[in-house]
């Protein structure tokens, strides 16, 4: 027994001594042919790299023998059989600049650094869908959109499903106006966004997102809905970190005038992660109008009392009738100061000068069957001047929210007509106004969803009308102090002061949230007036020829405004109790009055099926007169009209409104589509009495009740289809209105029905051609008591068709008016563009009017008294050769 | 015993998770069609598991079993330090649109209705495991299976070379349960992951095709350091066999799996009276049955 246990354990040290001895020479026999490279990748910092891609190969860039990768402790082991002498180690990481090792083909351990860079990726996004959508936001991918010929971000907007872009530039989608335009989520241009609409480059962009129940304060996130809808233009990765944009210089003839032409126009844009700038510099004599792109959306929109005959035509492009020479240079910026304050500033500065000329035939039938007729022939010219400046500081934290936005403005329009009528008459406006405006706004939040809102809104505005009415002295002989002459002065300051503070979720029980708020008002208006005239037959002996207006008012109100979800339903609402002192103090006026009023707004939104949103809101307004109501003397406002008022009461005039409005957005069938309906009633205490004298109109301002009654409905659908990236978007509004107008000192009632049709189409059958058209249908339909009725009917189309080949292209444009009336009248006006693109630059020959047409007829009723004939000349046929070159 | 076991528990789970928001009258019925419908999922609740260092989407083209026309769908994979996941566009998208609208106050939210297939993978880059998962039709029910990923051996012909969205790409082969694949991946992006559960190269790869299926790179764009987000969701872990033989359960006789949990399937066509088992029959995408 022993010795079996002694015999085993020599037999089991005996295998033991057998495998040290052998195991060994097995396992070198084993990995003799392979080859163990091991190690660890860090960086220059000495930290550790993992995930990092390990491969060797027997060239630099050869087929690998072996590939691994480091693991998190940044360690790496290479396993490979190779009989080359030296190999290539090559060490890959999204955040290293790659290291490339040579080595000597034995196995080693092999510790690599590399430098740490930061990844370089040029994103692309090539075939994705043409619209995404996630969540709240709709992108839409540029590149499917655009063509070739397109200069405009405009262009390219207005053939995407869901978008549109009106004639005035605004913005919409879905029927909604947008709030605000961002450029990669900064606030760039503030209100003037048609600069980024006409001179962004469409390139520079990769996406348009559009984002629903836009709620960017973030205090108010949870606690406030919003249905606003702002636009983001997504940049480019090409477009960031470099200077970016454009330089164009063109030259041209036109004519009959004989004219020389010239357009020169820089654009450039600098976009980093925390920096946004813009700077734009542009002249031209060639009928490119600056205005619209230039115009401050909050403050351009100054009235002014006096006012001109300037000329507007249904004619979408105004470059065909108005002779127009202009400069302008804005700057915009914006800076990302830290990741809750933002700051954006901008200055803008304008000069423009527009001329043309009409003839205008205007029939007044009177209440004695008697015709008037009024004959104008219009020379006409203005000057428009602005600068203005804008800061823009911004503090958004989930707890608390700053804001302050500070305007000044500086605007001068001088319009300049010379009316040929029996007595020919040169008139001078000049319309200079100053505005600054601030608003202040801060929500601080206690807790989850508590907080105060508090805002403080200030606004002054002074302009000084003056309107000078001579006798032309070409057309009429005689020494300048004696010619006939007219001249009325204005002076026109007004400002107010806004305050309101609301309380966030006061009372707050399930979905139910009810809030009080407080405001004030106030507001200060001086008007004062003078007319003085060499010509004494031509007024009243009796009548005022100056006034001096003021006119102040105070409203304080408390409110409650509440939120309350109930299923799938939603209530929104503000109900403001109102308590108004309103003074009246003038040269032939004086008055006081208080009035109590309530003047809610009441919304119910949700959804009545899968993709159908649905609004229904009811409001009440009441305004009350505004201070010119109150000039009881006359006020030449131009050339051949007359104003002055008789009221002497302050009067309150209250507005009823039930609007809803439908939704349909699909997303998958990019399918989008909206009905609205509106209905307002609105009683006035006042009217309008027109008088149709010989050569002139006189209205007088006097007090009767009445009231209008206006149904408004309207829908638009858009679709577009991958097949031959076909897009359709039609539009249908439909008004009634049923009111009452003075004329003569008798009363009318008149009933207007009005349609408007729209059809855009957009289609590329061809990758070397594609097309745009647009038609448009007026139809209105004039009822007066007892009367004929009146109808008009207008077709309106253009379109263009865009032919590439290589860098060739070619664009033909077309516009086609037609009018069916008592004297109908067409129109058909042809421009061409031809195209060479080269590498960082193109060419561009562009020829305007080719038919050269002559003039514009057009006929339009207004009521059954008032029916206009007239006629626009039209700007020659012109041609201009431009080169553009881009600059990166 | 055991597989009885577990196609009962799931057929609980999804009688308790079907969406009411989602049916024809009331949870106890619904409409079908043709194709398989998927129920949204609300995204409001998530998590964040990583930080993304690159988005890719694929356009992927596959079959259904048996026949010929090829279908699209667009994937996007989503590549973070230590996770990657791949999902369906389409029904993120519709996911997303429709937590919106429930956050609005929408009462019912669109099914998705068109061709997809509703596949899910998520790798654990640390552990080595995959899990790939399919949305359950009419339900927002995720069933899944995990497996280590699989160790690809992959043949690499760097002389034959490809441009995928201007990077340029190299070719590698492998079999892999009985398929060819061909692959293309991009040094220049030194990443080892790929769509669907594709890795193991020293690279990206921008293109994967099969006889019956295929995917290719249509865009990247960075991460930027972006949260990387999993979603909350009912969610059954099952075998991958057991996984795919409920799938092609509901697929071949989804009325009589729909019915047996007590809810009346109506046809979208004809909503008058309630189907019987075995009157809709489901085509079932080849890459589902590729996992069997």
């Amino acid at each position: 027994m022993y010795k079996r246990k002694i015999h085993n354990k020599i037999q089991t040290l005996f295998v033991l001594l057998v495998l040290i001895v052998f195991l060994p020479t097995h396992l070198y026999a084993s990995n003799k042919d392979f080859t163990v490279i091991r190690g660890k990748i860090t960086n220059q910092k000495g930290e550790v790299v993992d995930n990092a891609i390990i491969s060797i190969a027997t060239q630099e860039n050869g087929t690998p023998l072996a590939y691994t990768e480091s693991d998190e402790k940044g360690n790496y082991v290479l396993k490979f059989k190779s009989s080359a002498e030296v190999l290539f180690i090559k060490v890959q990481h999204l955040s290293m600049r790659p290291i490339v090792k040579k080595s000597s083909n034995k196995s080693q351990e092999l510790n690599l650094q590399g430098e740490t860079t930061s990844f370089q990726l040029a994103e692309v996004i090539v075939k994705a869908p043409p619209i995404r959508f996630s969540g709240d936001t709709t992108s839409y991918r540029i590149s499917y959109y655009t063509e070739d010929a397109d200069k405009k971000l405009a262009d390219v907007l207005k053939r995407m499903p869901g978008v549109s872009v009106d004639d005035n530039g605004k913005v919409s989608f879905n029927g909604r106006e947008i709030s605000e335009l961002q450029v990669d989520g900064l606030n760039l241009f503030d209100g003037k966004y048609n600069i980024a609409l006409d001179r962004l480059k469409p390139e520079d962009i990769v996406s348009v997102d559009v984002i629903q129940n836009y709620q960017p304060i973030k205090v108010l996130q949870k606690s406030r809905l919003s249905d606003a809808v702002a636009m983001n233009l997504k940049l480019s990765p090409k477009a960031k970190n470099v200077l970016t944009g454009r330089l164009e210089i063109g030259s041209g003839w036109q004519q009959k005038t004989n004219n020389w032409l010239y357009d020169g126009s820089v654009s450039m844009g600098l976009f980093n992660a925390n920096t946004q700038s813009f700077l734009t510099l542009e002249s031209n004599n060639s009928g490119e109008f600056y205005q619209q792109t230039y115009a401050n959306k909050i403050l351009d929109n100054t009235e002014h009392i006096l006012s001109s005959s300037l000329p507007n035509t249904p004619l979408r492009q105004k470059n065909s009738y108005l002779f127009n020479k202009g400069k302008a240079f804005s700057y915009h910026g914006a800076w990302r100061i830290t990741k809750e304050q933002k700051l954006q500033y901008n200055i803008t500065a304008l000069s423009e000068e527009t001329n043309g000329s009409s003839s205008t035939k205007y029939d007044y039938n009177l209440s004695s069957g008697k015709l008037v007729t009024h004959n104008r022939n219009l020379f006409y010219g203005e000057q428009y001047k602005k600068v203005d400046l804008g800061i823009v500081y911004e503090y958004n934290k989930s707890n608390v929210f700053i804001k302050n936005k500070f305007n000044v403005l500086w605007d001068k329009d001088t319009p300049e007509v010379s009316v040929v009528t029996k007595s020919p008459l040169v008139e001078n406006l000049n319309l200079p106004a100053n505005t600054i405006y601030n608003a202040f706004r801060i929500i601080r939040k206690f807790g989850e969803v508590r907080g105060i809102d508090f805002s403080l809104n200030t606004y002054l505005n002074q302009s000084n009308e003056r309107l000078l009415l001579e006798a032309s002295p070409t057309l009429v002989s005689g020494k300048a102090a004696n010619r006939e002459s007219i001249q009325q002065s204005l002076n026109y300051k007004k400002g107010y002061l806004e305050a309101r503070m609301e309380s966030l979720s006061t009372f707050r029980k399930g979905s139910l949230s009810i809030d009080p708020y407080l405001f004030s008002i106030i507001d200060w208006n001086t008007i004062n007036t003078s007319l003085t005239s060499n010509v004494d037959s031509l007024f009243d002996v009796n009548s005022l020829l100056s006034d001096r207006v003021k006119y102040h008012r105070a409203r304080i109100g408390f409110g409650l405004s509440f939120q309350y979800a109930l299923g799938g339903w939603q209530m929104v609402g503000y109900i403001p109790l109102l308590y108004s002192h309103l003074e009246i103090e003038g040269a032939n006026v004086s008055n006081k009055k208080n009035f109590g009023s309530c003047e809610p707004t009441i919304t119910f939104m949700g959804y009545l099926f899968n993709n159908v949103s649905f609004k229904l809101n009811w409001s009440r307004d009441n305004s009350f007169n505004r201070t010119e109501d109150f000039i009881h003397s006359l006020v030449a406002k131009n050339s051949y009209e007359i104003e002055r008022s008789n009221i002497s009461e302050i009067f309150k005039t209250s507005s009823d409104k039930v609007s809803t409005f439908f939704e349909y957005k699909n997303p998958f069938k990019m399918f989008f589509g909206n009905l609205h309906l509106l209905y307002q009633n609105i009683q006035h205490p006042m009217i309008m009495n027109t008088k149709v004298e010989n050569s002139n109109i006189e209205v007088l301002l006097e007090p009767y009740s009445y009231s209008t009654r206006i149904l408004t409905a309207g829908t638009q659908v858009s679709k577009s289809f991958d097949w031959k990236k076909t897009m359709i978007k039609a539009g249908l509004d439909y008004r009634n209105t049923n009111s009452s107008a003075m004329y003569q000192s008798v009363l009318n009632h008149f009933h207007i029905h009005s349609i408007i049709s729209s059809l855009r189409i957009g289609m590329k059958p061809f990758e070397w051609l594609g097309g745009n058209m647009q038609v448009q249908y007026v139809w209105s339909k004039y009822t007066q008591s007892g009367e004929t009725n009146n109808y008009q009917k207008a077709v309106l189309s253009d379109g263009n068709i865009v032919l590439n080949k290589k860098n060739l292209s070619l664009v033909i444009e077309g516009q086609y008016y037609a009018e069916r009336a008592d004297q109908p009248s067409d129109l058909c006006l042809f421009n061409m563009m031809v195209g060479w693109k080269m590498r960082n630059m193109e060419w561009t020959l562009s020829l305007r009017n080719i038919m050269n047409v002559s003039a514009y007829h057009y006929h339009i009723v207004n009521n059954l008294q008032n029916q206009i004939n007239g006629s626009y000349a039209l700007l020659p046929r012109s041609i201009m050769l431009k080169v553009m070159f881009n600059i990166k | 015993m055991k597989n009885l076991f577990h196609l009962i528990s799931v057929l609980l789970i999804v009688i308790l998770s079907l969406d009411a928001t989602t049916q024809k009258l009331n949870a106890q019925a619904m409409t079908m069609g043709n194709e398989p419908s998927f129920a949204p999922l609300n995204l409001s609740k998530s998590k964040v598991i990583d930080k993304l260092q690159l988005e890719v989407w694929y356009q992927f083209n596959w079959k259904y079993a048996g026949q010929s026309s090829i279908q699209k769908d667009l994937r996007t994979i989503q590549i973070g330090k230590n996770f990657i996941f791949s999902r369906n566009e389409s029904l993120y998208q519709n996911d997303s649109i429709s937590t919106s609208l429930i956050k609005q106050g929408a009462k019912g939210v669109h099914l998705y209705n068109k061709p997809t297939v509703p596949y899910e993978v998520l790798i654990d880059k640390t552990k080595k495991t995959f899990e790939l998962g399919y949305r359950v039709p009419y339900d927002k029910l995720l069933i899944f299976f995990s497996a280590p990923l699989p160790q690809f051996k992959w043949n690499i012909s760097k002389d034959k070379q490809k441009t995928i969205l201007g990077q340029t790409c190299y070719l590698a082969t492998t079999t892999y349960q009985g398929k060819k694949f061909e692959a293309w991946y991009c040094e220049e992006l030194p990443i080892n992951a790929g769509p669907y559960y594709f890795s193991g190269l020293p690279g990206l790869i921008l293109a994967v095709s099969s006889d019956d299926f295929s995917w290719t790179a249509v865009g990247i764009v960075k991460g930027n350091n972006r949260d990387m987000l999993s979603y909350g969701r009912p969610k059954q872990k099952m075998s991958k066999k057991d996984a795919i033989q409920f799938i092609k359960k509901i697929y071949s006789d989804p009325v009589a799996i729909f019915s047996g949990l007590g809810v009346e399937c109506y046809s979208s066509a004809n909503n008058d009276r309630p189907l019987s088992s075995g009157s809709i029959k489901w085509s079932i995408p080849e890459v589902i049955l590729f996992e069997q």
